[in-house]
C-alpha cells in the first residue's frame, strides 16, 4: 500500500470510529433514559431493505393483478389502506408502500363491502385504530394446557396479556382492554360479547400450544378461514369447546363475513404478529418451528366484529419452554415481541409516539 | 477541547470489562489485566464465615469452597437474571472485585466500558450500568463481540463470533455501530457442550462417578473438533478407585454439536446483508471468547461454509482479554465531552 493509499485508510477508518463513539453515546444515553430516541440503524442497511421491500411490494402486487386468490380473498394481503384510492378520498394517514399513482383498484368490487353495517370501516381501511381487546386465553375453571411441571396455559396466557397491555398503553392514542383481568371462567361468547360492545378495532387472543411427543416447539397464528388441515381443526375443536351457539346462530356468522374483508386485515395482523414471535423467540431456541400464519375456523375469531387473530405463542409441551415461561424476563419478552408485530401492523413503528421508553 | 481531553485523560484511570458467564476479565488504562471466573459465594452460616474469613469469595475461591457457600453464577444465559435481590448483588461485588484488582487510585475518576452479551436486552443493560455504576464515575456497554471487534480494528465487513459458556454471539461489522438485526446470539454454547458431555460420559460410564465442574475440566483441557492424534484419557472413581477412562469420541461429539447451529446462524445472517458484501464478511469471520480455544473449529467451520462459497475463518489471540481489551480502547478513545454527556 502506497502513502496515500495508507493514509486514506487511516482517515477512513478515524471516520468509522468517529461515528461508532458518536453512536455509541447515543445508544448508552437511549439506554440511561437520558434520550428519548432510540439511535437510527445503519442508513446503508436500511436503504437496502427499503429496496427490497419495494421490490417485493411491487411483485406482490403485479401477481395480485394476474390471479385469482379465491374466495376470501377479493384483495391482495397487504394492508388495504395500501389499496384504497377512491376519488375523493383524503391521502391516507398510514405511509403508503406504494405510490398512489402505482395503485390500481377496482372500486365496484368495495361496493358489497362497503355498504355492511356493524364493521368497524375505519380499521378496515386502515385509517385509524383506537380499541385493541387483548383475550388471555382460558381461565378459571378451564386451564387450557399444562405443561409437565404443571405450568398452566391461563395463568401464562394472562400474564403475557398483561404485559402487552402494559406496553401498548405507552403508546397516545389506543385503548387496550383486556376480555379478563384475573383468574376467571368466561365464556367465548362473553369473549365476543365484550369486545364487540367495546367497538373494537381488532381483537388479539392469546393460547400456549401442547404439541405432546415432539422434540420441537411450534410458533403459529390464526385468522378465521375454512381449513383443510386437520391438525388445525383439530386445536380449532378444542378452543371452541363449550360454546353454546347453536347452529343457526353459526349460519347466520358466517354469512356476516361473506361480504367482507375484515379477514383480510386480520391476515396482514397474523402475520405480522407471527413473524415478529418467530424471528425473536427464534434468536435464542432453535428448536422451535415456523407454523406460520394459517386459516382455521375458531369461535371467538368468527364472532367478533373486527380483524381479529388468534395466536399459539409457544408450547409447554416443551420442557425447555415451559421451564422458560416460568421466567418474568421471558413472558415479558413475548409480550414484547407481539407489542412488535402489532405496531408493525399499525405502521407507528418509526414514529416517536411512544410517551415512555 | 484537545489539551483538555489530554490532560483529563491524564488523571483518569480506563478501564474495560468483559463480564462472562464462564469468567470476567479487565483491563486497565495502566495495562493492567485480570480474569476472574464469574462466581460470587457468600458463607452459608456464621461457622462457615469464621472458617473461611471473608465475608465473600470469588472465583477459583469461591468455586473450590462451594460447599460452604450460597454460591452465584450471575451472568448465567448471559444475562442478569431477575427475581432475586442476590444476582444483582453478586453482580456489582464482581464488579467490585475486578476493579479493586486494577488498584485505582483514590479519588481518580474511573470511566469504564462493559461488554455484555450482543443480544442483552435493553433492561439487561441497565441492570448491568446500575450495577457498575457504584464504583465508577461513568460506564457504557457495548456489546461482547463489538468490543472484540475495536479491539482488532476490524470494524468492516467482518463477522465476530464470541464463543463464551452462556451464549455465542454473533456480530457483523459493516462500519457503523451494529444495529439489533446485525447480531444474534444462540445458547449453544460451552456450558451446553459441558451438558451434551455430561450425558454422554453418564450413558458410557454409569458406573463411574464425576459431576459436572469435573466435566467442564475434561472438556477444557481436551476439547477439539474433527481428528486428532492419540487418544483422550482421563482418571474418574469408580467405586471409589481412580480409573482410566478414554473419552476421546465423547469429547468430539460434545464439542462438535455446536457447530450445526454455528453455521445455520453464520449463515442466516450472512444471507440477510446486502449481498455485494457477504463474500467479504465470510472470508472475514473472527473466532474469539474461551469457546474459540477448541482445537479444530476454525478449519470445521471453514469446511462447512465452504460450500456456500469462500470462507475465512481466524481466531482471536488473545480470547481471555480480547473483549476486556477493546473495551479498554473504545474508553480511552471516547472524548471526554462524550463522558460528561453521561454523567450529566
Amino acid at each position: 500500500m502506497n502513502r496515500e493509499n495508507y493514509l486514506l485508510a487511516g482517515w477512513t477508518m478515524q471516520r468509522i470510529k468517529n461515528r461508532m463513539l458518536k453512536d455509541i453515546l447515543e445508544e448508552n444515553l437511549y439506554i440511561n433514559g437520558k434520550a428519548k430516541k432510540k439511535p437510527q440503524a445503519n442508513r446503508h442497511r436500511a436503504r437496502f431493505f427499503k429496496g427490497v421491500a419495494l421490490f417485493v411490494a411491487l411483485i406482490l402486487f403485479s401477481v395480485y393483478k394476474n390471479s385469482d386468490f379465491g374466495d376470501f380473498r377479493t384483495l391482495p394481503a397487504l394492508p388495504l389502506a395500501q389499496y384504497m384510492t377512491l376519488p375523493s378520498a383524503q391521502p391516507p394517514k398510514v405511509p403508503l408502500l406504494l405510490k398512489n399513482e402505482e395503485i390500481v383498484a377496482n372500486y365496484d368490487e368495495y361496493q358489497p363491502f362497503l355498504s355492511q353495517r356493524g364493521i368497524p370501516l375505519r380499521s378496515l381501511f386502515g385509517l385509524k385504530v383506537r380499541t385493541i381487546v387483548i383475550d388471555p386465553g382460558h381461565g378459571g375453571e378451564d386451564p387450557g394446557t399444562s405443561g409437565q411441571s404443571g405450568t398452566r396455559e391461563k395463568d401464562i396466557t394472562l400474564d403475557i396479556a398483561k404485559r402487552l397491555l402494559q406496553r401498548l398503553s405507552h403508546y397516545d392514542g389506543y385503548h387496550i382492554l383486556l376480555t379478563r383481568s384475573e383468574d376467571e371462567t368466561l365464556s367465548l361468547e362473553s369473549r365476543i360479547a365484550f369486545a364487540n360492545s367495546q367497538n373494537a378495532d381488532l381483537y388479539i387472543s392469546i393460547h400456549v400450544n401442547n404439541i405432546p411427543n415432539k422434540p420441537y416447539s411450534i410458533i403459529e397464528t390464526y385468522y378465521f378461514g375454512p381449513n383443510s388441515d386437520r391438525s388445525a381443526l383439530l386445536l380449532a375443536e378444542k378452543e371452541n369447546s363449550g360454546t353454546q351457539y347453536t347452529v343457526s346462530d353459526f349460519k347466520v356468522m358466517v354469512q356476516k363475513i361473506s361480504n367482507t374483508l375484515k379477514y383480510q386485515e386480520a391476515k396482514v395482523l397474523a402475520r405480522s404478529i407471527q413473524k415478529s414471535l418467530f424471528d425473536n423467540i427464534h434468536r435464542s431456541n432453535d428448536n422451535i418451528l415456523d407454523y406460520g400464519v394459517k386459516k382455521a375456523p375458531f369461535i371467538v375469531l368468527l364472532g367478533v366484529d373486527m380483524p381479529s387473530i388468534l395466536t399459539e405463542v409457544t408450547c409447554l409441551s416443551d420442557r425447555e419452554e415451559e421451564k422458560k415461561l416460568n421466567s418474568e424476563v421471558y413472558r415479558e419478552d413475548i409480550a414484547r415481541y407481539m407489542e412488535e408485530g402489532i405496531i408493525q401492523y399499525l405502521h407507528i413503528k418509526n414514529n416517536p409516539i411512544k410517551s415512555e421508553v | 477541547m484537545q489539551q483538555q481531553d489530554a490532560q483529563a485523560q491524564k488523571n483518569s484511570l480506563f478501564v474495560g470489562i468483559d463480564l462472562g458467564t464462564s469468567s470476567s476479565a479487565i483491563v486497565d488504562s495502566n495495562r493492567k489485566k485480570y480474569w476472574v471466573e464469574s462466581y460470587v459465594g457468600w458463607p452459608k452460616d456464621f461457622i462457615a464465615a469464621k472458617v473461611l474469613g471473608k465475608p465473600v469469595l470469588f472465583g477459583s475461591d469461591a468455586l473450590k469452597n462451594r460447599l460452604s457457600l450460597d454460591i452465584f453464577r450471575p451472568l448465567e444465559h448471559g444475562v442478569l437474571k431477575e427475581g432475586s435481590s442476590k444476582e444483582g448483588e453478586s453482580v456489582r461485588e464482581l464488579i467490585r472485585y475486578l476493579i479493586s484488582l486494577v488498584k485505582p487510585e483514590k479519588d481518580a475518576p474511573i470511566y469504564a466500558v462493559v461488554g455484555v452479551p450482543a443480544e442483552s436486552f435493553k433492561v439487561n443493560k441497565k441492570a448491568i450500568i446500575k450495577a457498575v455504576s457504584d464504583y465508577v464515575t461513568a460506564v457504557i456497554v457495548v456489546s461482547e463481540p463489538f468490543a472484540v471487534a475495536y479491539a482488532m480494528d476490524l470494524l468492516n465487513n467482518a463477522m465476530i463470533i464470541d464463543i463464551g459458556a452462556g451464549t455465542v454471539d454473533f456480530c457483523i461489522m459493516h462500519g457503523t455501530l451494529p444495529a439489533e438485526e446485525d447480531q444474534r446470539t444462540i445458547l449453544t454454547a460451552g456450558d451446553y457442550i459441558d451438558n451434551q458431555l455430561f450425558k454422554l460420559l453418564s450413558e458410557k460410564f454409569p458406573a463411574s462417578t464425576f459431576n459436572l465442574n469435573m466435566v467442564r475440566q475434561f472438556k477444557e483441557q481436551n476439547s477439539f473438533v474433527g481428528n486428532i492424534k492419540g487418544p483422550i484419557k482421563v482418571e474418574i472413581p469408580v467405586t471409589g478407585k481412580l480409573t482410566e477412562h478414554d473419552i476421546t469420541i465423547e469429547i468430539k461429539r460434545a464439542c462438535e454439536s455446536i457447530i450445526a447451529p454455528m453455521v445455520e446462524t453464520i449463515n442466516e445472517m450472512i444471507a440477510k446483508f446486502d449481498p455485494e458484501y457477504q463474500s467479504q464478511i465470510r472470508s472475514n469471520i473472527v473466532l474469539a471468547g474461551g469457546g474459540s480455544q477448541i482445537r479444530g473449529l476454525g478449519e470445521a467451520l471453514k469446511s462447512v461454509l465452504k460450500d456456500f462459497g469462500s470462507t475465512q475463518v481466524k481466531k482471536v489471540d488473545d480470547p481471555m482479554f480480547a473483549g476486556a481489551a477493546g473495551a479498554m480502547k473504545l474508553a480511552q478513545e471516547m472524548p471526554k465531552h462524550y463522558w460528561d454527556k453521561l454523567n450529566a
